[in-house]
């Protein structure tokens, strides 16, 4: 378990991503519009959420949710 | 979730037929080298077998039953009953189980039936044919479970055909009073019915001359309307939403602790959602076995198929308190512990 911070789950998210377009990502990048966002990474992305912060994202939050400032919201709702 | 428990009856036996056409995984044109190299670590799959147009879920699951009887030596006249569980019949109509009674050359007496279910049907196959035989007037039965969904899915879909693959099983069960119980809990979520659909080619939506026409779903996804369509994320929320409760409720219905159990056969989706369940649950995941790497999501013939390639012992498998769990379209899941006291599995066959 991780702390629950804007930084932590920035970095969590940069990590699933391939190491060339990690640094391009910012707490505003719309993750769906990246060439690399599919229903895998979404799934790999929710799996290292419930790992990290004990929170399990619905499919709906994902589909919602298109930065990491937007999810980092619904993690928050469900934690606190 | 229903839970309940069935007495007096025991498997005897598993055995497993895969196409011997195999598909490889790292020889996908979708995907860039990085992209693929990921995908199958994510995933586990290496290797999907997917059978010719020739071969149906019913010959996989025959050549299964074939080898299984004569490894257990048994007469066929005393099978009484066949259950025959897939999404991928011979035919719309009739159900397949008739004509596998007579091409194994089973008597016309025997009581055959087909069920159609998903991912989580090996459970919900052995909840029917235990319960027909647990008042001990059907003393042997065969459940018969597989599927060729690779011939389900587009051509041109790189979200599924990494995934699928085809494999028919067979399992043996026989009427014993010493038999420990076999307890159940399974559950439905049928509000969610096309989160895995194949939406046209039945009654509610008829095949139609625009059924064969390429819809563009997204970037590398066509589809028919014939064709199978998963809503990923919907069914991996499911998966770890639904699963660990269920498999806890039944551990507690059973009065066991999870240390009690030596193996925890789940149906195979993909890496991911493995190794997302066993640390949910906190059971260390070498009790999970995994068949991923060479056989990918056998769809309901992934949990017998995981059985008999990675528990199996020298063709046995001996006092190990196995735990089954299926998974899926529906949606609906099950899970089942049972006894394996001398259980014969088959070397996999290849055809």
């Amino acid at each position: 378990m991780q702390e629950f911070t804007k930084e932590n789950l920035l970095k969590l998210i940069r990590d699933v991503f391939k190491e060339d377009s990690r640094t391009s990502i910012s707490f505003d990048t719309d993750l769906h519009t990246m060439t690399e966002w599919s229903s895998l990474q979404a799934m790999i992305v929710v799996s290292e959420i419930d790992r990290a912060f004990d929170v399990i994202l619905s499919a709906q939050d994902m589909r919602e949710a298109k930065t990491i400032a937007h999810l980092y919201e619904r993690v928050k709702q469900k934690l606190y | 979730m229903a839970q309940f428990t069935i007495q007096h009856v025991e498997i005897n036996g598993i055995a497993a037929a895969v196409p011997k056409n195999i598909a490889k995984n790292t020889e996908l044109n979708f995907y860039k080298d990085a992209d693929l190299n990921k995908l199958i670590e994510t995933i586990g799959i290496h290797n999907r077998r997917i059978a010719l147009s020739h071969q149906c879920a019913s010959d996989l699951c025959k050549a299964a039953a074939e080898k299984l009887i004569e490894g257990l030596n048994w007469d066929k006249s005393e099978i009484d009953l066949l259950v025959f569980v897939s999404q991928t019949p011979d035919f719309q109509l009739p159900g397949s189980s008739m004509q596998i009674q007579h091409q194994l050359g089973l008597k016309k007496a025997c009581l055959a039936i087909d069920i159609n279910q998903g991912c989580a049907g090996y459970v919900y196959g052995l909840s029917v044919i235990t319960a027909l035989m647990s008042a001990g007037q059907i003393k042997k039965g065969l459940l018969l479970v597989g599927d060729t969904i690779t011939k389900n899915i587009s051509e041109f879909d790189s979200s599924l055909i990494p995934l699928f693959s085809d494999a028919g099983t067979a399992t043996a069960l026989s009427y014993n009073e010493d038999a420990e119980a076999i307890a159940f809990n399974t559950g439905s979520e049928g509000e969610k019915y096309d989160s895995i659909i194949i939406p046209e080619g039945g009654s509610r939506i008829p095949f139609s001359t625009s059924s064969n026409d390429y819809k563009y779903v997204e970037n590398g996804i066509k589809r028919k309307g014939h064709h199978l369509q998963m809503k990923g994320l919907d069914v991996f929320n499911f998966s770890l939403n639904k699963v660990v409760p269920n498999v806890e409720e039944l551990l507690n219905y059973a009065k066991l602790d999870k240390g009690a159990i030596d193996k925890y056969v789940f149906h195979q989706p993909n890496l991911l959602i493995l190794k997302t369940l066993a640390k949910k649950l906190s059971i260390p995941f070498e009790k999970v076995p995994v068949s991923l790497k060479e056989y990918g999501n056998t769809s309901i013939a992934s949990v017998p198929l995981t059985i008999v390639t990675e528990i199996s012992v020298n063709n046995r498998i001996i006092n190990q308190n196995i735990l089954l769990c299926g998974f899926g379209v529906g949606l609906s899941l099950g899970s089942a512990i049972l006894k394996f006291k001398d259980v014969y599995c088959a070397e996999i066959i290849e055809m």
